[in-house]
């Protein structure tokens, strides 16, 4: 049989009370918020509402206190990650920084590194985004072509990165760019180098999408020095690194959480405007959503604990995405067409519009299913 | 995971996979189940029991849907608990679940109409919720007892049928809680579907390394690789839910994860069945092709102890009921 690394986890019983905590704070901060705007959540940006998270020791929690972290269980942080997600709190700003570039610099960065922006990252002022797909490399990422090459102290950068979620605000880029041009694998020859992007030769532009947003847009390198201590890891670990890298990005609550809100606000109308009876559509959308958040502790849990679950992770996230995109069309569907509901109908529109980019960001629904297809023996 | 859940995880399904293709009748294969221990894995040690916990048993139901087990091991090892629970003798031999209607007479004699949901033979004592004109009652009965029995069978062809109850004597399990027994077996279900799901999974993918097309095996066809792969992830969840229901069993909550993993594991049958007989094309729905015996129980297991549509309502009522500033908090105020 095959046997998935899902058993459940329990979080223990002393996180209520940070749960309780964190919910008093979301209710004050977040009284009075568009429902609409909720939905960003981490891809809305509020540098003071990230400053606040970093006075309440919400960003950086499991890391060192020598780095400004503040040495909590991971199980902590998994509290109050789902907490701001189920709120739609504005947690964009610090959100890429807190998951997965802390805790890669952490791991793999230089000591100048690590002190020059652990503590200022856990205090939520400041903000990484992640360079890695380019015009000619999206989901075969391995076809990067921007390049660094050696200098004396450092290394010149060239090249450019698209579709990078935060690009405009963030202050740093953790890059995965080509050290080796020799290197006879594709794989080989790649490395991740911390950008300074107010560095000179770094210039950025926004995208705007379909509905007006910002969220990600394009950098270009020319010509851009960075020091050797801003390596990640060693030369030519770069793609072991990323790949390490996406456990994170695959495992957490933000994987199946985006299209919450419609959730929430369609719970709230019914209970308002009793006569119609949506229960069935609530229940199975309460069963999918019960069932990942099981799946989604387990793996978070198994990140924590050193295990690698390649598997798993892509199937929460795969199942993630897939039940982020129905929601909205459910609500949309289930909806009484009466315009007695104008909040809950922006939601919707806004989900509906925002719903693509669930199944393309963090890795593709299709690489996503080659990777199970992969890790079941069928490659 | 402790020690009897290890011994379970290693021996159960080596001894499960020998008799899965035994008879219902036959009576050996039953006695070496109960030599096992399964039926009695709630009861405690001193009760010649394993002391077992859900989240134990949870192994045992698994593996009973993935080996398509016949008999009625789940439903005995949950109709024991609840004769325990109720300082009641253990039975002998199979016991089977029923659901049924009618009235009593006193508390010790029932009139009226009971569905079984699991195999009834001949001497089998029958547990049974019964709906009444007030509220509802757990009873005991000898199915002897039945003033008659209209077999039937379900999509998997399993044994079911209907007894008519006129006036015979039962025992009363007092303060059971309403739908206990129900929801119980829709736990069972949701265990035994993850077990199937896995057994689709493993034939599948088997299959797609055997069959070649064009030249090539199955398994390197990008189509065929996605649609396996959405199979795995329905298999994985309904493990994760089945899984989490235990735990909410262990902790003593346990309703609303039930209903959820019921749901959920029903949502997932109709979809992986039709995906597991699509790789394997027409061989797959010929009688002596195995598969049957895995997908043929999906679709009969998904309308067992209550359908989409029971658990769907259910689930949205008690969201909907929830009393506090947000479903979320109704979402996360349990343990598991």
């Amino acid at each position: 049989m095959q046997h998935f690394k899902l058993a459940p986890v329990s979080l223990p019983v002393e996180s209520d009370a940070l749960r309780e905590e964190v919910r008093a704070f979301l209710r004050n901060e977040m009284r009075g918020t568009d429902p609409a705007d909720r939905c960003r959540t981490w891809f809305g940006f509020d540098p003071g509402f990230s400053r606040k998270l970093g006075s309440m020791g919400w960003i950086g929690m499991t890391w060192p206190k020598e780095y400004g972290g503040h040495e909590r269980p991971a199980s902590d942080r998994y509290v109050v990650i789902e907490e701001m997600l189920a709120a739609g709190a504005p947690v964009g700003a610090h959100w890429i920084a807190d998951r997965q570039s802390g805790p890669l610099i952490l791991g793999y960065g230089s000591e100048t590194a690590r002190q020059a922006f652990l503590p200022g990252i856990a205090r939520g002022e400041i903000y990484f985004c992640i360079g890695m797909s380019e015009p000619g490399a999206g989901s075969d990422l391995a076809a990067i072509r921007t390049i660094a090459e050696r200098a004396d102290g450092g290394w010149i950068v060239n090249g450019s990165k698209l579709w990078t979620t935060g690009v405009i605000d963030a202050h740093q880029m953790i890059a995965l760019v080509r050290t080796d041009r020799s290197a006879e694998s594709r794989h080989a020859g790649m490395s991740q180098l911390i950008i300074d992007l107010d560095a000179p030769g770094v210039t950025r532009s926004a995208i705007t999408d379909h509905q007006g947003e910002q969220h990600f847009g394009e950098v270009h390198f020319e010509n851009v020095f960075v020091p050797d201590a801003m390596l990640v890891g060693t030369p030519g670990a770069g793609w072991a690194q990323v790949n390490a890298e996406l456990a994170y990005e695959r495992s957490g609550p933000e994987r199946y959480l985006s299209s919450y809100r419609v959730f929430e606000e369609f719970v709230c109308c019914c209970r308002e405007k009793p006569g119609t009876d949506h229960s069935t559509t609530i229940g199975e959308m309460t069963a999918r959503l019960w069932t990942l958040r099981q799946m989604s502790l387990s793996v978070s849990h198994g990140v924590d604990q050193g295990v690698n679950p390649i598997v798993e992770a892509a199937i929460v996230k795969d199942l993630g995405a897939t039940l982020e995109q129905d929601m909205p069309m459910l609500v949309q569907a289930a909806l009484d067409d009466d315009g007695d509901q104008p909040e809950l109908l922006a939601v919707i529109e806004y989900l509906l519009l925002f719903s693509p980019i669930f199944s393309l960001r963090g890795g593709t629904r299709e690489i996503l299913r080659n990777i199970i297809a992969r890790e079941i023996g069928l490659r | 995971m402790n020690d009897l859940s290890a011994i379970l995880t290693h021996s159960v399904d080596r001894f499960l996979a020998d008799i899965a293709d035994c008879p219902l009748d036959d009576a050996e294969a039953w006695q070496s189940i109960e030599e096992m221990g399964l039926p009695a894995l709630f009861l405690p040690e001193s009760d010649g029991g394993m002391q077992g916990s859900w989240s134990d048993a949870h192994i045992v139901l698994q593996s009973c849907g993935y080996h398509a087990m016949p008999f009625p091991v789940g439903e005995t090892m949950i109709g024991n608990r609840l004769l325990q629970e109720h300082e009641m003798e253990p039975a002998t031999g199979m016991l089977a679940l029923g659901i049924g209607k009618g009235r009593m007479d006193g508390d010790d004699r029932f009139d009226g109409h009971i569905d079984a949901l699991s195999p009834v033979l001949p001497g089998n004592t029958m547990l049974a919720q019964v709906a009444l004109e007030q509220g509802e009652a757990c009873i005991l009965l000898d199915t002897g007892c039945a003033a008659g029995f209209a077999p039937s069978s379900n999509a998997a062809g399993e044994p079911r049928g209907r007894l008519t109850v006129s006036d015979a004597p039962v025992r009363q399990l007092r303060n059971v809680a309403p739908g206990t027994l129900f929801r119980l077996g829709a736990f069972l279900r949701s265990c035994q579907i993850s077990g199937a799901l896995a057994a689709c999974l493993e034939r599948t993918t088997r299959y797609a390394g055997e069959r070649s097309q064009f030249g090539r095996e199955l398994r390197q066809f990008q189509a065929i690789q996605h649609q396996i792969a959405l199979l795995a992830e329905e298999s994985a969840a309904i493990a994760s839910a089945s899984a989490s229901a235990a735990q909410a069993l262990d902790y003593g909550n346990a309703d609303f994860a039930i209903a959820c993993a019921k749901l959920r594991a029903n949502m997932a049958t109709g979809s992986s069945a039709l995906i597991a007989h699509q790789v394997h094309g027409a061989i797959g729905i010929t009688e002596e092709y195995a598969l049957h015996r895995y997908t043929r129980r999906l679709w009969a297991w998904r309308s067992e102890f209550g359908n989409d549509r029971h658990w769907a309502q259910e689930l949205g009522r008690m969201v909907l009921a929830h009393d506090g500033d947000t479903a979320w908090e109704f979402l996360t105020k349990r343990r598991a």
